[in-house]
């Protein structure tokens, strides 16, 4: 759920305990489905609070059968699912007593009969961490607890409750000592559950990943479609001439290195050769809580803005620019990044991307020599040059920026633009906004109704270039990205 | 079709006649059948533009234009920088050159009008 949807159920549910009164409080909520591959996401974008007389307060808190059916009515109105939301005087991820689970398992055959979608459950504890379940129907009149693996709060910085058990908090491991002792345990254990996505393993991507590997990250899912060629070798790390021979894809070689780098005591990453513009590659980057853009094309960065704000992901995105001069010397480079979501400013206002590309982009021109001969030289996509150094700044800057979303750490979660100018050796970072009319703002906690996917995603000319997906290895256990 | 029907109903609110959608190359392509192109080397010509239509428009907007008949000589092509692309527009009436001029900076709260403004300062400008 968004932030502001978090503060407004917190000053709701938590109003007693506020006042130090030890009274249970309760109100239901609406949720949108983001359906991942392996992964589905309630986005509670909305509360019904009750009216007086729908609640009984004795310490415990109980409601009327007109309450939940208007509420359930309300869902169904708005084709959203329905969340029964209620207080515990604990801290962190919260069990339920005898008394929750009668009072969830016993309506959500109502819910699921109201609104096609299954009840979801919530429990706030007093230091605002949530914990949740869905109550799927497994049967005849059986409905099922099916336990959350976390609840997402979306804003400046990104909140994370994680079930205790599906999981776990890491052990420290003696490999990450200095960087437990750096930023704290508390926050390592924050940074090292969250499941990353890295779209895009050029010099930048696989900079990233080599980074998430050294900090700890458990789960990454690299997606690029892209094949390693000689002209790479000169800025990609852990690559060499014989993978180049081999056309080795870039994501194979992302996640061995990534398992030979990794300090966690557990690490799972999954190479997905595809385009994230492709609905396999679209729908497996949704199992992730976080995602890197790291590619250097529109339609990419287009696709990955849309998640952002319909599916409440954040998206750490960043760019170079090399100019050069009419004779082909060096005049200067700039490189950007910012972080992508709720409260802060899209790719399009941001400038990171030109959606009057990505039409041209999904109709294969940008792999025409002649088109990219009658765009403009100034056009970002004609420059190509790059080096090493620059990505590895880049990179260093977009992981940064997941560290602060991430931790917060000094009370900064959100860094802003950030944008280096070689030629002047320093870096402005500004704090900019959406435009009003912005439609991505629009799109927001939308899920899966944010878009037609058929108009978003489509086969990718390139990346069918290269071979269809059989033939660039992906398996249903391929996209197995989730739980 | 939400977008299809969205350009269309935009272009007929500025008084274009369109025609469409025609299928070619698998995209939706809208006609519009008297351009008359406002400057440039070409001024005053009457003119088709064509476009497909991508599918979430007004997100991402066409990118080139595509005009009937081919006005530009093949000797021009190459400095103008038009090109045949035939293939995608194989299933249009009559011959096309693809004016490959991506409009710069698209909002997409811009909209048809937009469009046309860009397609004028494409043609004002050979």
């Amino acid at each position: 759920m968004e932030q502001s949807l978090h503060d407004r159920a917190v000053d709701y549910l938590l109003s007693f305990i506020k006042r130090g009164i030890y009274q249970e409080q309760l109100c239901f909520g609406l949720w949108r489905p983001s359906t991942a591959s392996h992964r589905l996401t309630a986005i509670v974008y909305d509360l019904v609070l009750p009216n007086l007389g729908e609640t009984n307060l004795n310490g415990n808190v109980s409601f009327t059968p007109e309450f939940l059916e208007r509420a359930g009515f309300e869902a169904t109105d708005r084709g959203s699912g329905l969340v029964l939301m209620h207080n515990h005087f604990g801290l962190g991820w919260q069990g339920m007593s005898p008394e929750d689970v009668q009072a969830e398992q016993s309506r959500a055959a109502f819910v699921f009969a109201t609104t096609n979608l299954p009840l979801v459950g919530m429990t706030l504890g007093t230091d605002q961490a949530w914990s949740a379940r869905f109550w799927p129907r497994a049967g005849r009149r059986v409905y099922r607890r099916r336990p959350c693996e976390n609840v997402r709060v979306v804003g400046k910085q990104l909140h994370i409750t994680n079930h205790p058990h599906l999981r776990p908090p890491p052990s420290t491991q003696h490999s990450q000592v200095r960087t437990t002792s750096a930023w704290g345990e508390e926050n390592q254990s924050i940074l090292t559950r969250t499941r990353v996505g890295v779209v895009g393993l050029g010099s930048v991507g696989r900079l990233v990943a080599e980074n998430l590997a050294r900090i700890g990250i458990e789960e990454v899912l690299f997606v690029d479609f892209d094949r390693l060629a000689v002209h790479n070798l000169d800025r990609q790390i852990g690559a060499f001439a014989e993978d180049a021979d081999g056309r080795r894809l870039k994501v194979d070689l992302a996640k061995e290195g990534f398992e030979q780098a990794s300090t966690a005591m557990r690490c799972r990453a999954l190479a997905l050769p595809a385009a994230v513009s492709e609905q396999i590659g679209f729908e497996a980057v949704l199992n992730c809580d976080v995602i890197f853009c790291c590619v250097d094309r529109p339609w990419g960065r287009h696709v990955l803005n849309h998640i952002a704000y319909a599916h409440l992901i954040p998206v750490i995105e960043g760019g170079i620019l090399v100019r050069l001069a009419s004779d082909g010397t060096f005049r200067g480079a700039d490189w950007s990044c910012r972080t992508a979501g709720p409260d802060r400013c899209c790719l399009v206002c941001a400038g990171a991307y030109d959606p009057g590309l990505v039409d041209d982009e999904r109709r294969g021109l940008l792999d025409d020599p002649s088109y990219f001969d009658s765009l403009a030289n100034s056009n970002p996509l004609k420059s190509r040059q790059n080096v090493l150094p620059f990505s590895m700044s880049l990179a260093s800057h977009q992981i940064l920026q997941f560290c602060a979303l991430m931790t917060g750490l000094l009370g900064l979660p959100d860094l802003g633009d950030q944008r280096f100018h070689y030629n002047l050796g320093e870096m402005t970072t500004n704090h900019i906004s959406c435009a009003e009319d912005c439609r991505f703002r629009s799109m927001l906690a939308m899920g899966d109704k944010g878009c037609d996917k058929k108009a978003l995603l489509a086969a990718h000319p390139a990346a069918e270039i290269l071979g269809s997906l059989n033939m660039r290895g992906i398996t249903n256990s391929t996209t197995a990205a989730g739980d | 079709m939400a977008a299809i029907q969205s350009l269309l109903d935009e272009f007929s609110s500025l008084g274009w006649v369109v025609d469409g959608p025609v299928l070619s190359n698998n995209n939706p392509w809208l006609i519009i059948s008297d351009y008359e192109i406002p400057g440039g080397r070409y001024s005053g010509r009457v003119v088709k533009v064509a476009f497909p239509v991508p599918k979430d428009w007004p997100n991402t907007p066409p990118g080139g234009l595509f005009v009937s008949p081919n006005i530009v000589p093949a000797s021009d092509m190459g400095s103008i920088k038009v090109h045949n692309r035939r293939k995608e527009s194989a299933d249009l009436p009559g011959e096309w050159q693809y004016w490959s001029r991506p409009i710069p900076g698209w909002k997409p709260s811009w909209g048809a009008r937009r469009l046309v403004s860009h397609w004028n300062a494409v043609m004002c400008n050979v």
